[in-house]
């Protein structure tokens, strides 16, 4: 039988993208500068993980918004970072940022999903690389599309309704 | 030989070859070698765990544990960016202050601690001046090492000595650092000269570093008031422990601990913090150097420096130094030190009080020849690995143009300090 939660574990990643209104990724290139980075996130706010590709669109790295705005400020109010630094692994990080020039600098390893990926790989993708999307890849890696962690919300609330979750007040609730 | 030396001195020898060669953990390696004195006979377990000096592991324990709940208070980041702000319209002023900061915190913290939050500070100023680290870098790594020769509780090797040797926190502070203020100062001297061609930086990006916000640093002032009275008291007591007939290590704890309570501290969350492998790598170190005393290997190596020598003190003390600068160069001067402390202690005892000067030469030697390559203090390898990730590699050979130039030079007038205080 097809619980909710079976159909939310199940459900491929491309089925996602017809239940919600998909979002254009955003795609860069390792040699472009932070700037370009950040005003190519801005004309796409919805995406939040760039994919950085290359010259065949062939996925090669990514960067989340939230990284690169830890290493655009990091240069801005350094302040916030010095502080935090407590042993030699975070110095070498502080270090990174400080010298991150461009894309190929500050971008991680290619995490992505494909679209017959079942939902519960693309969340864990999600959970291990510690992104709020990933880049949609086809077969020879190149970038398709993007999913978002909003949409898998999206294909939950969808397939449980309100059942998914007792609630305050509601019966079954345990103080 | 007897089948007893033959192993102590093979166990030993393997032992220094492994901790050389990086391919096993130090800790491990040096626990291992002196777990292997006791395993194979050469010495039986009492033995071993009486020539492992409490006060020398106490008084490292207690700085680090200091030094973490300090470090919390954010004190060292403020400094060091107030020192970058006052000197960021010049770029000369800016590796004088860094240098000056590097060497004095270097005298209290340990040498590591001192880089990692220097460093940073160091790359962004670099960064925010468009000017190459390397001047910066290699001063930085320089003082380190200068700086922690000046005091007891700077370097590991003088940890060991003035342990071994009944010299305090005064006795340092008195012999070593006026030294280390004469090396200092002529090397921020030449450094002008030096790094001539790296000191240029754009006046218009110094505009950056003068909206940095020290305050900012501290991230809590309750903690830093009650952390620096502590501190000071602390201090105090290193300069008053002869007198209060204390040793240092009692003054270590006596503020590691006084600072937790008075802070309210977790102590589970600041013992986490203490470097427990440098602890055991010291334990590992004294049951080596036990197996080699006991088969008598000091004796001998006593009796061949006197042979070389002829018994003259002058000379002994020469041939400490350079010896001690040379292993320590391409050798971690920790476990050099504790080898060598029974061998100085036997020729100070040939000499009486005017032997002490055998203790300044082992201290430094084994303090300052770590300046000479970019791999001769754990400071150093920080210091480049941080450069290296901003974008600028210092390279082994670039650095030993620095490194072994000031070394070569720091050691020329060194021998002509212990000849014009101790040997004239």
């Amino acid at each position: 039988m097809e619980t909710p939660e079976g159909i939310t574990q199940a459900t491929p990643v491309e089925e996602v993208a017809r239940l919600v209104r998909g979002t254009e990724p955003i795609l860069a290139r390792a040699g472009d500068s932070l700037r370009d980075l950040a005003e190519a996130a801005i004309a796409n706010p919805a995406c939040r993980t760039i994919a950085i590709v290359d010259d065949e669109l062939r996925l090669i790295g990514v960067v989340s918004v939230v990284e690169l705005l830890n290493d655009i400020f990091v240069k801005v109010v350094p302040e916030e970072f010095l502080g935090e630094i407590a042993d030699v692994p975070a110095a070498l990080r502080y270090a990174e940022k400080i010298g991150a020039r461009v894309a190929a600098d500050v971008m991680a390893a290619p995490h992505a999903v494909h679209p017959q990926d079942a939902v519960r790989d693309a969340f864990r993708e999600l959970h291990e690389s510690g992104l709020d999307g990933l880049p949609l890849i086809d077969a020879d890696r190149r970038v398709i599309g993007y999913l978002d962690q909003l949409e898998l919300l999206v294909l939950w609330t969808g397939a449980t309704g309100r059942a998914g979750l007792v609630e305050p007040g509601q019966e079954g609730w345990r103080e | 030989m007897t089948p007893v030396v033959a192993i102590g001195i093979a166990v030993f020898v393997v032992t220094y070859a492994v901790i050389a060669s990086e391919k096993v953990d130090k800790t491990v390696a040096a626990v291992s070698g002196g777990l292997a004195m006791v395993l194979l006979g050469v010495i039986d377990q009492e033995e071993a765990f009486a020539h492992i000096d409490l006060n020398v592991i106490f008084l490292l324990a207690g700085m680090m544990i200091l030094a973490d709940i300090v470090r919390r208070t954010g004190i060292f980041g403020w400094m060091a960016v107030r020192s970058a702000r006052l000197a960021a319209a010049d770029p000369y002023r800016v590796l004088v202050v860094m240098t000056l900061a590097t060497a004095i915190l270097s005298a209290f913290l340990d040498n590591v601690t001192t880089v990692v939050l220097i460093g940073p500070v160091t790359l962004f100023l670099a960064a925010g001046l468009g000017m190459s680290p390397l001047p910066l870098i290699i001063s930085q790594i320089l003082a380190s090492n200068i700086g922690g020769a000046a005091t007891l509780i700077g370097d590991p090797p003088n940890i060991l000595i003035g342990s071994a040797a009944d010299l305090d926190f005064n006795a340092f502070l008195a012999n070593m650092a006026p030294l280390m203020v004469i090396l200092l100062a002529l090397y921020l001297v030449a450094a002008r000269w030096i790094f001539r061609s790296y000191l240029v930086v754009d006046k218009e990006r110094v505009r950056a570093l003068l909206a940095l916000d020290e305050r900012r640093m501290i991230e809590d002032p309750s903690l830093l008031r009650r952390s620096l009275v502590v501190l000071a008291l602390t201090l105090a007591g290193f300069v008053l422990h002869g007198v209060l007939q204390l040793e240092a290590a009692t003054v270590a704890m006596t503020g590691a601990f006084g600072l937790m309570l008075v802070t309210r501290q977790d102590p589970r969350q600041v013992l986490r913090e203490v470097e427990w492998p440098t602890l055991f790598f010291f334990i590992g170190l004294f049951m080596l150097v036990a197996g080699i005393i006991e088969i008598g290997l000091i004796d001998a190596a006593a009796e061949l420096v006197t042979a070389i020598t002829g018994g003259a003190l002058a000379g002994t003390a020469y041939l400490l130094l350079w010896v001690s600068a040379f292993a320590s160069a391409v050798i971690d001067n920790i476990p050099y030190a504790a080898t060598m402390t029974p061998l100085v202690a036997q020729l100070t005892a040939e000499h009486g009080p005017s032997g002490d000067v055998l203790w300044w030469a082992l201290a430094i030697g084994a303090d300052l020849g770590g300046n000479a390559t970019i791999i001769g203090a754990s400071a150093n390898v920080v210091l480049a690995a941080l450069s290296d990730r901003e974008g600028h590699r210092i390279t082994f050979g670039t650095y030993l143009r620095y490194g072994l130039t000031v070394t070569l030079a720091t050691m020329v007038i060194s021998t002509i300090y212990l000849w014009l205080r101790y040997l004239n």
